[in-house]
C-alpha cells in the first residue's frame, strides 16, 4: 500500500513539476513521511538535475537517519532552520544551517548563492519544507510576503519550486492564501491512490 | 586610492568638552583629508533603537555620506539591518535593506521583508 502511494506520488510530482514553474502540494501529516521518501527516490532517479531541500519540520540529521544515503546524494543541498535553535550544534558540508526560522532575509539569500553556483543549463528546483511550519514561527503576513518574494526570485533565476502544506485546522485560511501562488496545487487524499 | 577608517569618531571626541570643539574638529579631520583625496570611514555609536545618525548629533551634517547599521527585532531574534541615508551628489536608494555577515560570503543584503510585526 505504502509502495503504491510512493509511486504514485512520484508519478504525480514528475509530471506537475515539469510542466510547472512552481507547485503547492497539500497533504495531511500522515501522508507525509511518503511523499517524503517519494520526493528523495524521485531526486536519486535524476542526477542530472539540482536540488535544494529546505527543512523547517525536521532536522538534517533526522532526516539523514531516517533516509541514510541521502547525505551521500550529489545532487541536493540542504538548508536546515531549526537545529541551530534547537540547539543543535552538528556541522555538514551539505547542509547550511540558519540560525534561526524567523531569518528569512538569510535563508532567501542562502537558496540563491547554491543556485547560482549550479550551472545555468541544468535544471533547478527548490523544495520548501513546509509553508506550514514557517507560519508556526514567525507571522503568517511575513511568511506571505517571504513567500511572494521567492516565488518572483525563483521565475527570475527558473527555478522550480515545490512547496508543502501540511493541512491543520488554524492555519488553513493562511495557507490558502499563500499555496495559491504556486501554478499547480497537488492535494493528497488517501483517495490519491 | 587613499583610505582611512577611523573606528569611532565617539572615541576620538569623547575629550572635547564642547559641541563646538567637536564640530570644529570633525571639520577640520573631513578637509584635511579631503584636500589629501583620502576618504574616510568614520563610525559613530548610537545607542539601539534610537532615531539618531550619531553621538553628537554633528557628525551627519559633516559626512559626505551616511550609512545606518541597526537591527529589528523578530520574534526575539534580531535581524541586521543596512541602510542608505545620505549620499552626497549620488543618487541612491534609501530602502533598509537585512544584512548578513559570514565568514563563507562576507557581506550580503537583501530586501528587508517589511509585514508588521
Amino acid at each position: 500500500m505504502a509502495n503504491t502511494l510512493i509511486d504514485s506520488l512520484k508519478e504525480r510530482i514528475s509530471k506537475a513539476i515539469t510542466v510547472n514553474q512552481s507547485v503547492g502540494i497539500v497533504l495531511p501529516g500522515n501522508n507525509y513521511s511518503d511523499l517524503i521518501q517519494a520526493f528523495f527516490e524521485y531526486v536519486q532517479s535524476k542526477p542530472e538535475d539540482a536540488w535544494v531541500y529546505v527543512t523547517i519540520t525536521k532536522p538534517y540529521e533526522n532526516i539523514v537517519k531516517q533516509f541514510g544515503n541521502i547525505s551521500e546524494v550529489r545532487n541536493i543541498k540542504f538548508i536546515d532552520c531549526i537545529s541551530r535553535a534547537a540547539g543543535i550544534s552538528t556541522v555538514d558540508p551539505n547542509c547550511i544551517f540558519i540560525e534561526s526560522p524567523t531569518m528569512l532575509e538569510k535563508l532567501g539569500l542562502e537558496i540563491i548563492n547554491i543556485f547560482k553556483e549550479v550551472d545555468e543549463k541544468v535544471n533547478k528546483y527548490l523544495l520548501l519544507d513546509s509553508l506550514s511550519t514557517l507560519i508556526i514561527y514567525n507571522d503568517p503576513e511575513i511568511v506571505t510576503e517571504f513567500f511572494y518574494h521567492l516565488a518572483n526570485k525563483s521565475r527570475a533565476r527558473n527555478i522550480h519550486t515545490i512547496s508543502l502544506a501540511i493541512e491543520e485546522e488554524e492555519v488553513d485560511r493562511y495557507l490558502n492564501k499563500l499555496i495559491y501562488l504556486n501554478d499547480k496545487i497537488l492535494k493528497v487524499r488517501d483517495s490519491f491512490i | 586610492m587613499k583610505r582611512l577608517v577611523i573606528d569611532s569618531i565617539t572615541a576620538l571626541c569623547y575629550r572635547l568638552q564642547t559641541k563646538e570643539m567637536i564640530r570644529d574638529f570633525i571639520f577640520k579631520l573631513g578637509s584635511s583629508l579631503a584636500a589629501m583625496k583620502c576618504t574616510t570611514f568614520l563610525t559613530s555609536e548610537v545607542p539601539p533603537r534610537v532615531f539618531q545618525y550619531s553621538q553628537y548629533g554633528i557628525e551627519e551634517f559633516i559626512a559626505d555620506g551616511i550609512i545606518f547599521l541597526g537591527d529589528v527585532e523578530r520574534k526575539g531574534d534580531l535581524i541586521r539591518t543596512f541602510q542608505v541615508i545620505k549620499l552626497r551628489g549620488q543618487a541612491h536608494s534609501r530602502t533598509k535593506l537585512a544584512m548578513s555577515i559570514s565568514s563563507r560570503n562576507g557581506v550580503e543584503l537583501a530586501p528587508l521583508l517589511k509585514s508588521r510585526e
